[in-house]
């Protein structure tokens, strides 16, 4: 309930600002009415320009929603969702709602800044400070895109995509999770309003790490996006999502969903560091995370890695997954999930071996604090086809304080007797010894903490990009603030 | 019957038509579908007393009675350990018909295994049901032995109360005929300083599900759960088992182990539980499966569920064939090949046995057992 008043106060406001700084219609056009039916589903395709086939996938994949049934299985809990009670299209925010120097930024959010290591003229972007960030952000892209374009990559936004490419688009779209998978996928099928598309063409290695750090600036994308990403044969890309910066939304809902394609010989690696806003001490407001998160190995010898650091949101529903159809496809899974005061996050990864010596590794380290709740869940599959398929997993448990909870749920089936499978997982607090060794050498508790846990997720934290493992290592000294002592 | 036990029934057979048998979609039985029961569920519930009972009269410190001769303390534990809302155990007690206690005397350590022994010769279900109690500091060995070998169905319930300082030793032996489908609960509560061991050997029935729960109710209990899964031809046996670590100071270790031939389908389930401000917890699980067959499935579910900080808890999982390399190893030193095989299973299966120590009823009735197994599965396998 809260997430809904809240949610209306701060529209209310952007209103009221707008009406006092006397701005014309423009946010008031780019605002559609609360609530969610076919009609609001029509009104975002038409403020897209959509071409017929994409509305009927929409209307096609609301209907489906409308009989569909949230899921209650996982192992967290909050208010239930009216859904009718959230705008499915925001206007972006007008310049005016923007704090227009750092002086007016929240204190506390700019020492957070500090402690992340983020440059000045960076830290006013992520603040979505004036008009010259903005630029600044624009600027950057386009250099990135003409780059891009010499090597023939194509990124852009899904809605550009589907203007400019819509073979690719209608080609791959819901393919990997059908407008039908879950709950949330077909709420995401229907109300979508953003995200990237990708496609690296054959034989091509894409010459820079992309992301969505500066788009997401630029554009202020809403909170259903959709990412789509084909890796042609031979092809590679390393993909970057998520905002390194807490975000100042409260009680949001949150439903992405992300497709990868691999063909032959092709690899994507996805990167994301997750930290919405995990809501405060008590647990008020914070984002509802329901992401899903799919691959497919099409190809022989293709390869998809996810690596995933997860330290915000209040309640975290994702399951990065990989399905191993081409022979001696590879899934890879490594993930930090910190969950501190209130949060609770129930993820994890499944790995679908369908194809020949097909391998899969996972990794999951599991931090617990304060009073949140957190469950690895998982699902090693080996399909009878799959001969000489390899699995290994081990996922480890770290609790902080005697109000914490952290679960462990896999499920392991295998149907076919050359396939291996190993599992490991463990559970522990924090060693007292190594906490009293790290305070002898003078550091403070919370000092000694962030090193043992960044010792803890180590093994996962070196498979980020150089510039991202910097930051999610000052991030986990960030989330876990407040839990010792 | 006594009144509290006629109501415990009623209450059950409400609950199950409520239920009905669980499906796929039930997550405690996710990958062990009795839907398919239905047709069993009017027939005609058969009295089989258990053999061999009469051997356990007259033995110092030991009383056997029926429940109506039961005290009114030991009458309300029947039922206090399983929960109605499985399907299987409100099943069995709606069926509920002659209860049989048997309470082992304070201090008392019975040398001699207290067996109960259920061979179910004629078609129909069977709920054979226990109350054991071991008083405190009390001693003893319990053997359960179901051999059915008709069509039909077993549901034995088996309460347990491990009071403190007593210690139980328990073997359980499902090997009943595959046309036979066996759905059994084993609960036990354990107090503080006590101690439980339970080994658990499932060889038969075509279906076959056995629920252990355990609840660790004082600080120093200890448990054991140690088991063997072997199947062959079309079997599918589900082990789903939970411990409570419900105190602080409390310790388990469970080790189950499954070999898998032809498509037989093998479950384990296990969760391991620490409850809230139960510190000092170790708690270690271990689950393997062997695929011999080349449609033999093994589905593994280890769960840990943790509320308390100041706890070591781990859980392994493998599933996979016999390894090349070992074979190779024997090969190489002349032993053919379907015998080079079999000792690796049976290495497989005797790391679950061998720290058991000196136990007559793994010599006298297990190792035929699994002498049987090995010969059945490797009769065909022809030296490659």
């Amino acid at each position: 309930m809260a997430a809904t008043v809240d949610t209306v106060e701060r529209v209310k406001k952007i209103s009221v600002e707008t009406y006092k700084y006397g701005f014309e219609t423009d946010v008031e056009m780019d605002r559609i009415p609360k609530g969610l039916n076919e009609d609001i589903v029509r009104m975002i395709s038409a403020k897209k320009n959509e071409p017929e086939w994409l509305l009927d996938w929409r209307l096609e994949a609301y209907r489906r929603w409308t009989q569909m049934e949230e899921p209650d299985w996982a192992k967290v809990s909050f208010p239930k969702i009216d859904y009718n009670d959230y705008y499915y299209y925001a206007a972006p925010k007008s310049l005016a709602d923007k704090p227009k120097s750092l002086d007016e930024v929240d204190p506390k959010l700019l020492d957070t800044y500090k402690r992340l290591g983020i440059p000045l003229d960076e830290q006013e972007r992520l603040a979505g400070v004036a008009v010259d960030a903005v630029f600044d952000s624009v600027s950057v892209a386009t250099t990135f895109k003409h780059k891009l374009e010499e090597a023939g990559v194509i990124f852009m936004p899904i809605s550009e995509a589907v203007a400019k490419h819509p073979e690719l688009v209608q080609k791959y779209l819901g393919t990997v999770v059908p407008t039908t998978d879950n709950y949330f996928a077909a709420l995401n099928s229907a109300v979508f309003t953003d995200g990237s598309f990708v496609y690296v063409p054959k034989g091509v290695r894409c010459p820079m790490e992309l992301s969505t750090y500066f788009r997401i600036n630029a554009q202020e994308t809403g909170q259903f996006e959709r990412t789509l990403i084909v890796c042609d044969d031979d092809a590679y890309v390393s993909y970057l999502e998520g905002c390194t910066a807490p975000m100042r939304d409260e009680n949001q809902l949150h439903a992405a969903v992300v497709e990868l394609i691999v063909m032959d010989n092709a690899e994507i690696k996805y990167s994301t560091v997750q930290n919405w806003y995990p809501g405060d001490e008590n647990g008020k407001g914070g984002i509802y995370n329901f992401v899903t998160k799919r691959a497919q190995c099409r190809g022989v010898n293709s390869k998809v890695s996810w690596t995933q650091v997860e330290t915000g949101s209040a309640v975290t529903w994702k399951y990065p997954s990989c399905v191993l159809q081409g022979d001696g496809s590879q899934g890879e899974f490594y993930s930090i999930a910190i969950t501190n005061n209130l949060q609770q996050a129930d993820t994890g990864t499944k790995m679908i071996h369908v194809g020949k010596n097909t391998r899969s590794r996972i990794i999951s380290k599991g931090i617990s604090a304060g009073r949140s709740d957190q469950t690895y869940r998982g699902l090693v599959k080996m399909l009878p086809k799959a001969q000489g398929a390899r699995n290994f997993t081990q996922c480890d448990s770290l609790l902080i304080g005697d109000r914490c909870g952290a679960h462990t749920v896999p499920y392991i089936e295998v149907a076919n007797p050359s396939a291996a499978v190993e599992h490991e997982a463990t559970t522990s607090k924090v060693s007292d010894d190594q906490l009293f060794y790290c305070r002898q050498r003078g550091m403070n508790e919370e000092k000694a903490l962030a090193l043992i846990v960044n010792g803890f997720v180590k093994e996962v934290l070196q498979e980020l990009p150089m510039e991202f493992a910097v930051e999610a290592q000052a991030l986990v000294e960030i989330s876990l603030e407040g839990s010792v002592g | 019957m006594s009144q509290a036990l006629e109501s415990l029934r009623q209450s059950a057979d409400q609950r199950f038509s409520s239920l009905g048998w669980p499906n796929r979609r039930v997550e405690a039985y996710k990958y062990s579908d009795l839907s398919g029961l239905k047709q069993l569920e009017t027939a005609d519930a058969i009295a089989t007393p258990p053999s061999g009972l009469d051997a356990l009269t007259g033995i110092d410190g030991l009383s056997l009675v029926s429940a109506s001769q039961a005290s009114a303390e030991l009458q309300d534990k029947i039922g206090s350990l399983i929960p109605l809302d499985d399907a299987v155990a409100a099943y069995s007690t709606a069926h509920l018909d002659e209860v049989i206690v048997l309470t082992i005397a304070r201090n008392t350590k019975i040398e001699q295994p207290l067996v109960l022994d259920h061979g179910r010769m004629a078609t129909g279900s069977s709920f054979p049901r226990y109350l054991v109690v071991l008083e405190k500091g009390a001693e003893a060995e319990l053997v359960e032995r179901y051999a059915a070998n008709s069509d039909g169905m077993t549901c034995p319930v088996v309460e347990i109360f491990v009071e403190p300082g007593a210690q139980l030793k328990h073997y359980r032996a499902q090997t009943e005929a595959v046309a036979s489908t066996h759905l059994g609960w084993t609960a036990a509560e354990v107090g503080r300083d006590a101690n439980y061991r339970h080994i658990a050997l499932n060889q038969g029935a075509g279906l076959a599900r056995h629920n252990i729960r355990v609840t660790l109710a004082g600080t120093g209990a200890h448990v054991d759960l140690l088991g063997l899964h072997l199947l062959q031809g079309k079997q599918s046996c589900d082990s789903h088992t939970y411990i409570n670590h419900a105190a602080p100071n409390t310790t388990s270790n469970e080790v189950y182990k499954s070999v898998v031939a032809g498509s037989a389908n093998s479950i384990f389930q296990g969760k391991i539980y620490v409850a809230k401000d139960s510190q000092k917890i170790e708690g270690n699980q271990m689950s393997r499966g062997l695929l011999l067959g080349p449609r033999a499935r093994v589905n593994n579910k280890p769960e840990l569920e943790i509320y308390a900080d100041d706890v070591i808890c781990s859980h392994g999982s493998t599933v996979g064939a016999l390894d090349e390399a070992a074979l190779f190893y024997l090969r190489a030193r002349g032993i053919p090949a379907d015998r080079a095989k079999q000792i690796m299973v049976e290495a497989f299966i005797n790391d679950v046995l061998e720290d058991l120590g000196d136990a007559s009823e793994l010599e006298a009735h297990w190792q035929p057992v699994i002498n049987e197994y090995l010969s059945a599965v490797f009769a065909g396998d022809q030296a490659d």
